[in-house]
């Protein structure tokens, strides 16, 4: 492991709040893949500016300023390349997500501690679509086409999946309100 | 399904959205419903949050998985300006090494589960088998790809993402509209340095970072220079420091300098003369320009002014004035509390109610969270009619024209639509449950309140009288929605909703609702 001190300190601030940039990106730029390019950018970003980074300030809102630059940045690229389904690119919209965004916050940390127990009641094949759908490094067109399955069949599960996740955390919150 | 009508087929096109699915009009109809709708930005967010979650969890799931999203380290260290340390630098958590350790079992077990979603054509055979090492192959390869954003822009100070750092918060406000046009405050939100607020009216509560606190109130106008540092331009503020690391706390007008010494003050500005009031402790005041410095203690007040006879300002005493101290307000009240709206059309009364400025609480329809917020956060429109059921202001008093609805219409007809019954009185059950099929699940939900504050517990019951189970709940945090589910019977006519029936308590519910459960939808083969 070649690290300096000041790359393992940045790593672990970046531990902490990964999970929170990508929640934040995911609203702006609504495709996983495309949200983990926006993240690797701000990672590189942070890292080319860490120099400047004020140790008494908390890192993620930081770190926030420099991922939303990025979404930007993605933006106009995805509109010079003329892609098919850019998002839209508007600030006012953004302003709006990012308050309620911002809202949301406590609320969320229930609904996510609710949704860690629901992904363990999924299935193992569920699981393992939702794996290849995010992590694995081709897309869910390439891997119906390499298994010869119908892309929709794919994608209703994929549509099945999020809903039952989705009723999990509700059913989930409720039981423990009751 | 041009456009979703129903929560389920909202969902399906933000599911579609993140598959790259959508088409540009749907794409279009929700940019135009999320700039609109409040409740439409927040089912979103909500969704994208849910989205990220689940990514992350199931990636923590995976063999060998590192306890950070998988980034090419190699190009973060290598690529920025920073001297790199190492020459040829290991991937902590390099992307590569994931990969590679999952292949074999991702590659296989996606296999058991393409097999399954075929069943029950049961396609496996040595295409299929061929197939598949063709895709685990492409797993297996890194794919360089194409740099995503390869060229480096100097980043715009001006948006959000500048690199200036935080130094305080807007806590909350009451009553309060901005001048800030592009950039609109809301509660919450941190505030970068150099940041200036235009209050046109109410209040607005702000904390620096290194802990003092202002109350400010409109029409005013205030910088937050830095963690410990604000500038009035107009208008009225009251600081309160407490933590020791905020003494010493400043705030500026363009005539005076007030250096806080542990204490809660407030300032008054109109550009030409600032008054200056000390509640409790002591404050510094400074003159600009003359140097002139006076210190107050509790109780005192001064005034810096120009002179009558030179260009020079000076700081004046004034005598002690009840006058002065109510001028300041030195607290946002309390949240008041809040009425409920189950959900929220129609739109006009929803409207007429902003109008007010009442608060209420909403519950969502997609979730069963209530939410307290401000009243414009509750309007909102899912295509399918959804009716208010009942709306309280800040006493629980119904609002005239929001309680109408039609249950027996709307019960059946959405897979989340409200339900039946709205009572302000306490009631024991709801009865004459009609549409009822048997059969069926059912969901109850009822929002429990009580004003007082000392905790307090109900049971909750649901179902029909004979199964209902009870359950103890305590609402002294506030009011608690509670859920139960249920099967309705050949019998089923009365639903019960029940809270210590031994005992006289001064309880209310604020609502119920029922609705259908929503099954998922039935998984269909090939």
């Amino acid at each position: 492991m070649c690290k300096s001190p000041e790359q393992h300190e940045f790593v672990q601030l970046l531990e902490a709040c990964q999970q929170g940039l990508m929640r934040f990106i995911l609203p702006l730029v609504p495709c996983h893949a495309d949200a983990l390019d926006v993240l690797q950018e701000t990672v590189a970003q942070l890292w080319e500016k860490f120099d400047q980074y004020d140790r008494q300030q908390p890192f993620e809102p930081w770190a926030r300023g420099f991922a939303y630059t990025q979404v930007l940045k993605f933006r106009k690229l995805q509109q010079r390349r003329h892609a098919k389904l850019a998002w839209v690119d508007d600030r006012l919209l953004d302003d709006q997500l990012i308050e309620e965004w911002d809202l949301q916050q406590e609320v969320q940390q229930r609904r996510t501690a609710a949704l860690r127990i629901c992904v363990e009641k999924l299935s193992p094949d569920d699981l393992i679509l939702l794996q290849q759908r995010y992590w694995a490094e081709t897309s869910i067109r390439d891997a119906a086409v390499a298994s010869n399955t119908p892309e929709h069949t794919l994608y209703r599960q994929l549509h099945r999946i999020r809903f039952q996740l989705r009723k999990c955390i509700e059913a989930t919150i409720a039981d423990q309100d009751a | 399904m041009p456009y979703p009508t129903n929560e389920l087929e909202l969902l399906r096109l933000f599911s579609q959205i993140c598959e790259g699915e959508a088409t540009a009009d749907q794409q279009q109809w929700l940019a135009r419903r999320l700039a609109e709708d409040a409740q439409m930005r927040r089912y979103w967010v909500d969704f994208m949050a849910t989205e990220a979650d689940t990514s992350e969890l199931v990636r923590q799931r995976m063999p060998d998985a590192g306890k950070i999203i998988p980034v090419d380290w190699k190009k973060v260290f290598a690529e920025g300006r920073k001297p790199v340390d190492c020459s040829n630098a290991a991937l902590p958590h390099g992307l590569v090494a994931r990969v590679r350790n999952v292949t074999g079992r991702i590659a296989s077990s996606f296999a058991r589960a393409i097999e399954w979603h075929l069943h029950p054509v049961r396609f496996i055979g040595v295409i299929a088998t061929l197939t598949i090492a063709m895709w685990a192959l492409w797993l297996l390869i890194i794919q360089p790809g194409e740099p995503p954003l390869a060229e480096r822009q100097p980043t715009n100070p001006s948006v959000v993402g500048s690199h200036v750092p935080t130094v305080a918060r807007l806590m909350r406000t009451v009553g309060a509209k901005w001048e800030d046009r592009d950039r609109r405050p809301f509660d919450g939100m941190y505030l970068r340095r150099g940041r200036t607020l235009q209050l046109a009216v109410g209040l607005a509560e702000i904390k620096f970072h290194d802990g003092a606190r202002v109350i400010l109130q409109g029409p005013a106008e205030f910088s937050v220079t830095d963690s410990n540092h604000g500038h009035l331009e107009t208008g009225k503020l009251v600081a309160h420091v407490k933590t020791p690391q905020a003494h010493g706390f400043q705030i500026e007008t363009p005539s005076a300098t007030v250096v806080d010494l542990g204490t809660e003050f407030g300032v008054d500005s109109d550009r030409r003369m600032s008054r200056v009031r000390v509640f409790t402790g002591q404050v510094n005041v400074n003159a600009r320009g003359s140097g002139e410095q006076v210190a107050l203690v509790a109780g005192e007040s001064a005034r810096v002014v120009f002179s009558d006879t030179s260009s020079m300002r000076h700081i004046i005493r004034l005598p002690s004035d009840p006058d002065t101290q109510q001028r300041f307000v030195r607290s946002l009240p309390e949240r008041p509390p809040v009425g409920i709206v189950w959900t929220a059309e129609p739109f006009t009364s929803t409207r007429q109610i902003i109008n007010e400025g009442r608060q209420v609480t909403a519950v969502n329809l997609n979730g069963l969270e209530i939410v307290m917020n401000r009243v414009h956060f509750v309007h909102g429109n899912f295509g399918k009619p959804a009716h208010a059921l009942a709306c309280y202001d800040s006493n629980l008093h119904p609002i005239d024209g929001l309680t109408a609805f039609q249950a027996s219409e709307l019960l059946d007809k959405t897979n989340f639509g409200p339900g039946i019954g709205n009572s302000l009185i306490p009631q024991n059950s709801i009865s004459g449950l009609r549409d009822l099929v048997i059969g069926k699940n059912y969901v109850i939900q009822a929002l429990l309140s009580d004003q007082r504050s000392n905790p307090r517990h109900y049971d909750f019951g649901h179902g029909p009288p004979e199964t209902y189970t009870l359950r103890k709940i305590d609402v002294s945090r506030g009011p608690v929605l509670c859920t139960g589910r249920f099967t309705a019977h050949a019998t089923t006519q009365t639903v019960h909703v029940q809270y210590n029936q031994n005992q006289q308590l001064n309880y209310t519910v604020s609502a119920w609702q029922l609705r259908v459960e929503a099954k998922p939808a039935p998984i269909q083969g090939r």
